[in-house]
This record gives C-alpha cells, sequence and structure tokens, in this order.
C-alpha cells in the first residue's frame, strides 16, 4: 500500500492541464493497492487552516506536485503554498527522521519545448533539498493548451503524445520500487513540427477571442502610452 | 521614466541595505527613476485567465499594485527588481509582480534562439536586472536564480538578464557601483537639472 498525495498548483484548480496529468497519472496506480489523494492548493490557501492537508501531504510515502510554468518558474500562489508547507514540515519530527514524502513535480508550460520547465524543476529540487525531504525528479511537458484542449480527441497514449506516457509509467514505476529508478528529470513535449505547434497555437488564440467578440487586430492593442 | 525600481523589502537586512544604497545612487546622480516597495502590499496573484490577452487585451482584470508596475514597466529604461532567494527563485511579492506583466507581451509566438515564445506587444522594453539577496544561499541555488532571470528576460523581449546577487552586506557597494557603470551603457544618463535642485 503506497500513499500518494497529489498536489494541484494551478490557479484554475480543478479545470488545469495540471489536474490532467494528475489525473491521467493517477489512473495508473491500482486503486485496490494505492491510496491517492488530491489537494488544490488554490482552495488550501483559502481554508481558515488548512493544516489538514499539510498533515495528510507530510504522511504520504509520496508527493506529486503538478503545476504550470509562469514566466519560467512557480506560481506565486503556489510558491506561498510551498511556504506554508515548509512552515509546518519544520515541526514534523517525523519527516526529519524519515526524509520522506519523496517529492516529483510535473511542470508544464505553453511553449512546445518541454525543456523550458528546467528552472522550475530546479527549484523544486532546492524546495525539497531545504525542507529536508527526498527529492526524486521532475517531469517537465511542453504544450500545455494544446495537451490540455486535444485531450479528446488527441489521447496521451497515441503516437504524438506517447513520450508523454512513457514519462508518467516511469514516475507511476519509480513509486512503486523502493529503487532509485530514474535519477534525471525528464523533460519531453508532444511531437510535432515548431512550425504546425506555432501556426496552430496563433489559431488558438484567434479563435478564443472571437467568442469574446475581440477581432484579431484588437489582440495587438497597445493601451499603455 | 527612466529606471523602474521594485523592491520588497520584507525579509532581511541585506534587502533594506541594498535598497537604500541603491536609491541613494539614484537620488545623488539626479536619475529619473519611480519606486515601488510592494512588502506587505496586496497583489492579486495571476489566476491564468487569459483575459489580458483575449478580453481586454494588453489590460489585466485586477486593478492593483501589480497592474501599476506593469504599465510603469513598458514605460522605463531598466527595470530593477529587489528580491530575497529562495529555493533559487524570487519572493512570493516579486513573483507576483513578474507574473501579471504577462499583458505586456502577446499570446502569439515568435521563435527565439530556435525556442518558441511570446512575441512583443510594445516597440521597446526595459532591461531587466535583478538584485537578488540572502545570507543563506547555496551555490547551485545562485545558479539557478541566474539561469531563471536570463529565461525572464527572453520572456521580456531582452537578451539576457543583469543579476547582481548580495550574500554579505559587504556585496552591496560592489552592486551598486556596477549598477553605475552600467547606467551609462543601457543609454541612462544623470539629469543635471535634478542634480542642481
Amino acid at each position: 500500500m503506497k500513499k500518494i498525495c497529489f498536489v494541484n498548483g494551478s490557479p484554475r484548480g480543478e479545470k488545469s492541464c495540471s489536474q490532467y496529468y494528475i489525473d491521467s497519472v493517477k489512473q495508473l496506480f491500482d486503486i485496490e493497492k494505492n491510496r491517492t489523494h488530491v489537494i488544490i492548493s488554490t482552495a488550501s490557501l483559502k481554508k481558515k487552516n488548512n493544516f489538514e492537508d499539510f498533515k495528510i501531504m507530510a504522511e504520504s510515502e509520496n508527493i506529486i506536485f503538478s503545476f504550470p510554468l509562469y514566466i519560467d518558474s512557480i506560481p506565486s500562489h503556489f510558491l506561498e503554498f510551498l511556504y506554508q508547507f515548509e512552515k509546518y514540515n519544520k515541526v514534523s519530527e517525523r519527516n526529519a527522521i524519515n526524509k520522506l514524502p519523496r517529492i516529483y513535480a510535473i511542470i508544464n508550460n505553453g511553449f512546445i519545448e518541454g525543456h523550458q520547465n528546467k528552472n522550475a524543476a530546479r527549484i523544486m529540487y532546492h524546495y525539497a533539498s531545504r525542507i529536508g525531504l527526498t527529492w526524486r525528479f521532475a517531469i517537465g511537458i511542453g504544450a500545455g493548451e494544446f495537451m490540455m484542449t486535444s485531450k479528446k480527441n488527441i489521447p496521451i497514449q497515441s503516437k504524438m503524445k506517447l513520450c508523454i506516457h512513457e514519462a508518467f509509467l516511469k514516475l507511476k514505476k519509480d513509486i512503486e520500487s523502493n529503487e532509485v529508478l530514474c535519477e534525471n528529470n525528464i523533460f519531453t513535449n508532444p511531437k510535432m513540427p515548431k512550425k504546425l505547434f506555432m501556426f496552430m497555437g496563433d489559431r488558438h488564440w484567434v479563435q478564443r477571442a472571437r467568442k469574446n467578440k475581440i477581432r484579431k487586430k484588437e489582440l495587438y492593442n497597445k493601451p499603455i502610452k | 521614466m527612466a529606471i523602474l525600481l521594485i523592491s520588497d523589502n520584507n525579509h532581511n537586512s541585506i534587502i533594506e541595505k541594498s535598497v537604500t544604497k541603491i536609491k541613494m545612487l539614484l537620488d545623488k546622480g539626479g536619475y529619473q527613476y519611480k519606486h515601488y516597495e510592494i512588502a506587505n502590499k496586496k497583489l492579486n496573484h495571476c489566476i491564468g485567465c487569459f483575459s489580458c490577452w483575449l478580453k481586454t487585451p494588453g489590460i489585466c482584470i485586477f486593478n492593483d499594485i501589480a497592474s501599476e508596475i506593469a504599465k510603469d514597466y513598458v514605460k522605463s529604461d531598466v527595470a530593477i527588481f529587489i528580491s530575497n532567494i529562495r529555493y533559487g527563485t524570487y519572493s512570493v511579492p516579486i513573483r507576483r509582480v513578474l507574473d501579471r506583466q504577462i499583458p505586456n507581451i502577446l499570446p502569439f509566438f515568435e521563435k527565439v534562439n530556435n525556442e518558441i515564445h511570446h512575441s512583443s506587444r510594445y516597440n521597446n522594453y526595459p532591461e531587466f536586472v535583478v538584485v537578488g539577496c540572502g545570507e543563506d544561499i547555496s551555490d547551485f541555488e545562485i545558479e539557478t536564480f541566474k539561469s531563471l532571470a536570463d529565461a525572464n528576460a527572453i520572456n521580456f523581449k531582452k537578451e539576457k538578464a543583469f543579476v547582481y546577487v548580495c550574500r554579505a552586506v559587504r556585496d552591496i557597494d560592489e552592486t551598486v557601483q556596477s549598477l553605475e557603470n552600467h547606467f551609462s551603457q543601457w543609454g541612462i544618463t544623470r539629469n543635471e537639472k535634478n542634480l542642481l535642485c
């Protein structure tokens, strides 16, 4: 029986790509043999007392933080959540002795290159080290907006997205094993030419703006004079 | 406005002294600048709604200090962020301000150094300068911080960041001197009128 706690670090909460990845990883685990729990960081921060959430996290064997990349780093509200957990964890002797939970991160960014998550992955490594927990590895995934909007039409096990599914399988195996199976961060993204990604991305923004009755030309507005 | 100074002076004496000495440099030199001290200020965090791209292009839905800073940012020649360094990244308030800069860029993509980034909304952007402070920072955390600042600079339409790290009070004078040397390189000149006043 493994205790796994997922923490969604997206300001969009349950409607986010971070949650989509949590759901994708969660379904890989046998629910009979593992106990999973999901904490939404925005909801947790709104609670008057979120110690219950931190207790669940601290008592898990594995925490998987799933969050979006904001300006090359961790979104500010989620950083605040991490500060709070650090403060809580300082008073927990159990963690200091066992160096548990083991920390994983799934980071998603809007650009196609998964490797653009490298700084955030390092920050999470520093975080785990500072609070005295065991760092395992991060999975940095590009094209978050595309992954979300295409999840029904292009499943995660399709050829284009298979590398992401395989990264999730490595994470699952690492959690299920008590050995160190994966040493390095994994940076990956759906397989498509950059030109196609840019074309589709730009078209996506125009189409979404049109729903708000905003024309393409208006998207280039310069309100600051 | 020539210089925009944004500080989160809520962590340690090194930040406090850095802010004081940088302001002394700016005052003595008669440089035109605007200072935002954001410690303990109410700043909304970016909620990822994309309204600033798709509903009110270039304008954030929140109207607070972070929005004011975003407006002043594109009007300035140099933006200096003073933050503590924790886990190799900025403080929460400084991160809030950085996250809230996205109205200043477009949703559309372009290639920079063979990587995809968002395109510029405006013609000019300030030099991206960061002063990171803290006594207990590892070399690896500093390396991460510098790499992060460089990545930020690219997303804020500059080739690279200018990063100064102050681990002790003695590092501050060197930082201030280096900043002054860079001002002329960035085209920032002393305002003789201000000096006379």
